[in-house]
């Protein structure tokens, strides 16, 4: 079953059309006059044809950027090209399947500061950016150092090394090469290379053509090894042939192999790794194995990831290799399988990562395999074959496990194959992993010959909007509790952002659209939404909490609404960063050009103080100024609405000039429920100051505003 | 039909067995009730148990005897009908004496006569043998690992085979004439392990510590590799001749070829490793050769040279140590007698051996080091023990001495020479299973060079016990935890003389940020959230083996509260110290914080252990 991305759509209507959508607020004190702001185009639409001041973006020297490239991830891509000219960057790579483009930035600027100036408010046609300078590892294993010389004489063995695969009997893989053995299934080998030419992988038709994402070229199947043992490795435990009188035989010796090569040594950032998992996805594999992590979290990843299991492609990704309940790389994601290794006699292998996060285990140490020894030059390097080991071998085992699966049913869905070689699998006999199976690939594959298959997941995307321009907020987080037992008591944890808080990356903000679930086990959930990150944009910390019944092969789409100030974060000339609450740190919108206000944008503010921690901070109520350029003989008029909207403040609007002398000041209007309306014509071209200020003692939660601007 | 009588019918029936009998057997007199004489000897007088008793019996009889049956106890053993008569009686497990074996002598009338003899059973014990000289041994499943208790010992050579059995500390002591010995370990669960090549002088020996590591799979063969050793002369490799050491010249260096060959090809060999001064295993207990095998092989021979630093500075009469793994852990070590001439003498001047220390530092992970040093030191199954030795034994222009000898005592009175490193070495590391928490050890350094030699002051550490973090709170996967939790944790044991902990929270797997609480992951810096329970961090509680610290006391956490609805993980780094610093126990530590070491993936010294992965509510 084929789901495709339906955020995209959803998205589109709440950032395109740059309307409000959501007038109707959260808070129930007094029943609001009806009021229709709809009409109104938004701030945060003109932003996104007008850019941040490339001056917010230059290099100071503190950002410590590990790369010039920026990540933007785009609802139109026109915006990209406006961003590249803006910037004079080189569009570096672009991926229409995520949205996502890779822009090279000029030496000057920072990668991490434009991503935060750019995060700041909203952007009609960014979804979000993010720096590439997420860093991932490819796991270590011992290698030869000297190699045995001799070559001892092969009987005459259909796989005469398979008397050694005590991995493979383990499974019970060496029982099920009747049933199935992956046949027709292609499999992505997400790692470094592995070697095209090794005897016991080489054949016609079992290796496709895939990517090197370091330089975009492809790897077609007569090309040499480039480098790197740790691709090969995991290519034979998946699929090493059967009987061709060489080697052993892997889980699906029929499987088709497919190089995505992200190490080539160093990792190929996070953009080109999406990249690598589209193409995979796009070039019809149907398992995409991931042995390598170390990273945490990142949203353009999990974009990727989000991809493959919308199109029906199961993710395997290794659990780590440190001991502990930790969570490492792609296997963690939700929808991903998580593997474990296990090592002898079903006990856990000494390394591997435990803990609920873990799926399923499989044998991860001791295991031959074509891990060749890279110090070999050709012919001998394609005869060679090593001891492979950590989470790194057992992923492998479960994506040859998955190949086999889909081989016998390709209609399986990637949850499904996760659960049912979970629920097949025998019991672990270490005492750390009780609970938890080592797979057993005949039973799974004769569960599926039978029909038994469970029933599909559900999946749950999640946006939150901000009340007033339903501009998408960042760094919201968004868990789903199971309230039955589901995912072994887990939450599904989410964010609609990756937003880093000041003291570890300094700037850097990285906002993004929604949450999204793919592979949730059915059930009942409690939604929590938290407010926005009072790192991100700051506010009192709303938490909205739901309950939702997420059903088998269904998709929920849930929206919220918080209260959140995009303008409150300012810097003053010298570049010192605090809050708009003077007219010397106003919010500067001049750059927008007047034009832009003719028939008036609309955005909301918040009387908050607790927003901003890492601004200096602020005694007093929380005021508000934003700067803008008016023309000779134009019209400045602000509206501003708080009472009307059901918001326990009462805003109050004034009109400063430049020096902060104030100019004119706001009268309200019953009439049309506006608390404030306050007009200037401007005798001389320059900038002024909106002041917002608020009439109530009421601050934080609850004392949200919304103002119209228009200059004619 | 005329009958036949009874007694005809009988002497026909005798005369036609007789004639299908064969032409020595006695035939009966009619009458015959002469019974046959016997006597019985068994030896030895005293058996191990499991051992093996030979009977030898002689019997006459006055018309001829047909057999002797032998029996032990009413258990038939065996009969044999031709002199000599003998049976031979291998006890089987949970045979104990005294022993009484029978020999009865039969005729062909059906007389019988029966002797007897008893023997007695030795119980196994950890004394294998009862020769003149004393070998102290001590078993461990890896350098620096558990001891192994309860495995069965077989030593072979002259006086025939003994037997013994590691005691509940994995110690045993071989009681053997001097001579060359061959000594096997099995034990349930347990790869093999063997010494082919244990050579016993007259008087104490040094003491033997060996390691019999953990089978990597009880399904798999566990019989020990066959190992070949030959010199190299030129290219040509050749024998060592038993009866004379093979002499090496230090500048040429020692070259040698080695095979090593699983004994069933379910396994493959892994490792070999060659060296001298000292059983070679793991790098991290001393410089040696390894060659690895593509596992293809079932036998794997390699070429190795050891020479310079691989020498250690070993020179003279000394010994030449192989020892071969395979994939399933089974182990083979072979000692061959050599002698390295030393022809560039090293006459560099030298200096005093300064900033001499040793530290025995604990963790409680277990990282199963391939080391001929066997610690039953290390205080639990899921632990590793070792000492750190380090000193200042400065090089000048003149050079840097030959090498160095490192004496052991645990008494501080006799010294014997544990290993030798080469002179370039500053640290030296014992994994040894004589290590014992709580028992000091004393060390001296030895520098030298070809003719003299400058010790350092003795050395002293008393190992820690390991110990765990129990019961961390906030739990793992808890929810709805607080914004401004209290953390606890309790220690499975209070070792060492103060208790460290360095409390993390981490914005991790979430992510708003890694170090919400405690910089080290950002910073590399452990100095902020460190608590010790001595009374310098009054913030931190501590009642019994239960400690408690607020979130946040120390105001430096990004924010005054976590944020709401959002996951984060609780790590610590934690260790146990003596007063004096002489000794360190790791609980856990991802991140150095305690010692510098990547023993995991992506982490340091001690991943093992707790971290929590919780998610707060909404207050």
């Amino acid at each position: 079953m084929n789901r495709r991305l339906v955020f995209g759509a959803l998205s589109a209507a709440l950032l395109l059309a740059g309307c409000n959508t959501a007038s109707t607020p959260q808070t129930t004190t007094a029943t609001p006059p009806k009021l229709d702001l709809s009409s109104y185009r938004t701030l945060g639409s003109a932003l996104g044809q007008t850019l941040p001041p490339v001056s917010s973006m230059l290099k100071t020297g503190q950002e410590g950027d590990s790369s010039q490239e920026l990540v933007i991830a785009y609802q139109d891509r026109a915006f990209v090209d406006r961003l590249a000219a803006h910037l004079s960057a080189r569009v570096g790579g672009d991926l229409p399947q995520l949205g996502l483009a890779l822009l090279a930035l000029p030496e000057q600027y920072s990668a991490k500061r434009a991503a935060a100036a750019l995060s700041l408010s909203p952007h009609s046609g960014l979804r979000f950016a993010e720096a590439n300078n997420y860093d991932a590892k490819l796991p270590e294993i011992p290698q030869s150092s000297e190699a045995g010389s001799k070559l001892s004489a092969q009987a005459t063995d259909p796989d005469p090394l398979s008397i050694k695969q005590w991995w493979i009997a383990q499974v019970s893989a060496d029982k099920v090469r009747d049933l199935a053995t992956g046949k027709g299934v292609i499999v992505g080998v997400v790692d470094d290379d592995f070697d095209r030419q090794h005897e016991d992988l080489k054949a016609a038709g079992k290796i496709v053509t895939g990517i090197d994402t370091s330089t975009g070229k492809e790897l077609t199947p007569d090309m040499p090894l480039t480098n790197g043992a740790h691709g090969s490795g995991s290519a034979g435990t998946i699929a090493e042939r059967l009987g061709n009188g060489v080697g052993g035989a892997g889980i699906a010796p029929d499987a088709i192999l497919m190089p995505v090569r992200i190490f080539s040594p160093g990792f190929s950032g996070s953009f080109n790794v999406a990249r690598g998992l589209v193409y995979a996805v796009d070039h019809g594999a149907q398992v995409l194995n991931n042995s390598w992590g170390g990273g945490g979290y990142t949203q353009i990843i999990k974009e990727a990831v989000d991809y493959a299991l919308s199109k029906n492609v199961v993710v395997v990704g290794s659990a780590g290799n440190d001991y502990r309940a930790q969570m490492s790389g792609p296997g963690a994601y939700t929808g991903a399988i998580n593997v474990g290794a296990s090592a002898g006699d079903d006990m856990k292998a000494n390394f591997s990562n435990i803990g609920l996060r873990n799926d399923i285990y499989a044998p991860g140490d001791n295991g031959l395999t074509t891990y060749i020894n890279a110090g070999l030059k050709s012919p001998e390097r394609e005869q060679s074959y090593g001891l492979f080991n950590g989470t790194s071998m057992a992923a492998p085992v479960i994506s040859g496990a998955a190949a086999l699966l889909l081989e016998v049913n390709p209609k399986l869905t990637p949850y499904q194959v996760k659960k049912i070689l979970a629920a097949t699998g025998d019991p672990m006999k270490d005492p750390r992993t009780q609970g938890f199976n080592r797979v057993n690939v005949l039973k799974a594959v004769q569960a599926v010959k039978a029909g038994q298959i469970p029933a599909d997941g559900g999946s749950v995307e999640v946006v939150v909007v901000d009340k007033a321009e339903a501009s998408p907020i960042t760094g919201t987080d968004v868990n789903l509790v199971p309230l039955d037992g589901q995912n072994r008591g887990m939450p599904y944890l989410g964010r609609t952002g990756n937003g880093r808080l000041a003291a570890s990356l300094p700037g850097a903000f990285d906002p993004s659209g929604a949450a999204r679930f793919f592979g949730v086990e059915p059930g009942r959930y409690r939604v929590t939404v938290a407010g926005p990150s009072v790192n991100v944009f700051g506010g009192t910390r709303d938490n909205i909490v739901g309950e939702i019944n997420v059903q088998s092969g269904k998709n929920q789409q849930l929206s919220y609404t918080h209260q959140v100030d995009f303008y409150e974060y300012s810097q003053d000339a010298k570049g010192n960063d605090g809050r708009n609450n003077t007219p010397a740190l106003a919010t500067d919108l001049t750059f927008i050009p007047a034009s832009a206000f003719a028939q008036g944008l609309l955005f909301g503010g918040t009387f908050d103080n607790a927003n901003y921690v890492y601004a200096p901070p602020t005694t007093g109520k929380d005021v508000d100024h934003l700067k803008f350029a008016v023309g000779a003989g134009q019209t400045l008029t602000v509206e501003a609405l708080a009472r009307a909207l059901g918001s326990s403040a009462v805003v109050q609007a004034d009109l400063l000039d430049a020096s902060g002398a104030v100019v004119a000041t706001g009268k309200p209007s019953a009439a049309t429920g506006r608390d404030s309306v306050v007009s200037f014509k401007a005798p001389a071209k320059g900038n002024y100051i909106v002041r917002f200020s608020n009439q109530t003692a009421n601050e934080g939660l609850g004392a949200f505003y919304t103002s119209i601007v228009a200059i004619k | 039909m005329k009958r036949s009588s009874p007694l005809a019918l009988l002497a026909l029936t005798g005369l036609l067995l007789t004639a299908c009998g064969g032409s020595d057997t006695p035939q009966p007199q009619p009458g015959d009730t002469t019974k046959p004489t016997v006597t019985l000897t068994a030896a030895p007088k005293t058996v191990q148990a499991g051992g093996t008793v030979t009977l030898t019996a002689t019997a006459d009889d006055n018309v001829g005897v047909i057999k002797v049956s032998f029996y032990r106890g009413s258990t038939l053993i065996s009969e044999d009908t031709a002199d000599p008569y003998t049976a031979t009686d291998t006890l089987g497990a949970g045979i104990g004496g005294p022993l009484t074996y029978r020999a009865v002598a039969s005729d062909a009338a059906g007389n019988t006569a029966e002797a007897t003899d008893s023997v007695t059973v030795n119980q196994v014990t950890s004394t294998v043998g009862s020769g003149s000289a004393t070998v102290p041994g001590y078993l461990a499943n890896s350098q620096g690992g558990a001891v192994v208790p309860g495995s069965a010992i077989t030593v072979q050579g002259p006086g025939g085979t003994q037997n013994g059995v590691t005691d509940a500390r994995g110690q045993f002591t071989l009681k053997l004439d001097p001579g060359t010995y061959s000594i096997e370990f099995k034990k349930a669960g347990y790869a093999a392990s063997r010494i082919e090549g244990f050579k016993v002088v007259a008087g104490t020996n040094e003491t033997l510590q060996t390691i019999q590591k953990n089978a990597f799979a009880t399904t798999l063969p566990t019989t020990a590799p066959a190992v070949s050793v030959k010199q190299l002369v030129g290219a040509d490799a050749k024998d060592f001749d038993p009866a004379k050491p093979a002499e090496f010249k230090a500048s040429a260096g020692v070259p040698v070829q080695v095979t090593n060959t699983a004994t069933n090809a379910q396994n493959s060999p892994v490792y070999t490793y060659v060296g001298v001064g000292g059983v070679p295993g793991a790098g991290f207990f001393g410089t040696r050769a390894i060659a690895t095998n593509d596992p293809k092989n079932t036998s794997f021979t390699t070429t190795v040279t050891l020479a310079k630093n691989s020498l250690r500075g070993v020179r003279g009469p000394t010994q030449l140590y192989v020892v071969a793994y395979d994939s399933n852990e089974n182990r083979t070590e072979v000692r061959v007698p050599i002698v390295i001439t030393d022809d560039q003498p090293n006459d560099t001047p030298l200096a005093s051996v300064r900033d001499a220390k040793a530290r025995a530092v604990t963790i409680a992970q277990k990282v199963g080091f391939n080391s001929p040093i066997r610690p039953t030191g290390a205080p639990t199954e899921m632990s590793t023990l070792w000492v750190d030795l380090t000193w200042n034994a400065p090089s000048g222009v003149l050079g840097g001495p030959l090498g160095a000898r490192i004496w052991k005592s645990d008494d501080n009175k006799t010294f014997m020479v544990y290993k030798t490193v080469q002179g370039t070495a500053s640290t030296a590391r014992d994994g040894s299973a004589s290590l014992e928490v709580g028992k000091p050890v004393y060390y001296q350094i030895e520098v030298f060079n070809s003719t003299q030699s400058v010790r350092s002051d003795v050395l002293q550490t008393t190992p820690l016990d390991s110990f765990t973090l129990t019961n961390i709170k906030p739990s793992e996967n808890s929810t709805g935890v607080s914004r401004t939790p209290t953390i606890s944790w309790d220690v499975s044991k209070k070792v060492g003389d103060v208790r460290n902990f360095y409390v993390m929270v981490n914005d991790y797997p979430q992510q708003s940020a890694n170090c919400f609480w405690g910089d080290l992951l950002c910073s590399g810096e452990a100095t902020d959230n460190m608590f010790t329970d001595d009374g310098k961090t009054p913030a931190l509680m501590n009642t019994g083996n239960s400690y408690s610290v607020a979130f946040n006391v120390n105001k430096t956490a990004l924010l005054p509260a976590l944020e709401s609805n959002h996951a984060y993980t609780l790590d610590f780094s934690a260790a146990a110290y003596s007063k004096s610093g002489d000794a360190v126990s790791i609980a856990q530590d991802y991140h150095k914080v305690f010692y510098d070491l990547d023993l995991c993936n992506f982490g340091g010294p001690v991943c093992e252990g707790q971290v929590s992965n919780f998610t707060t509510g909404d207050k």
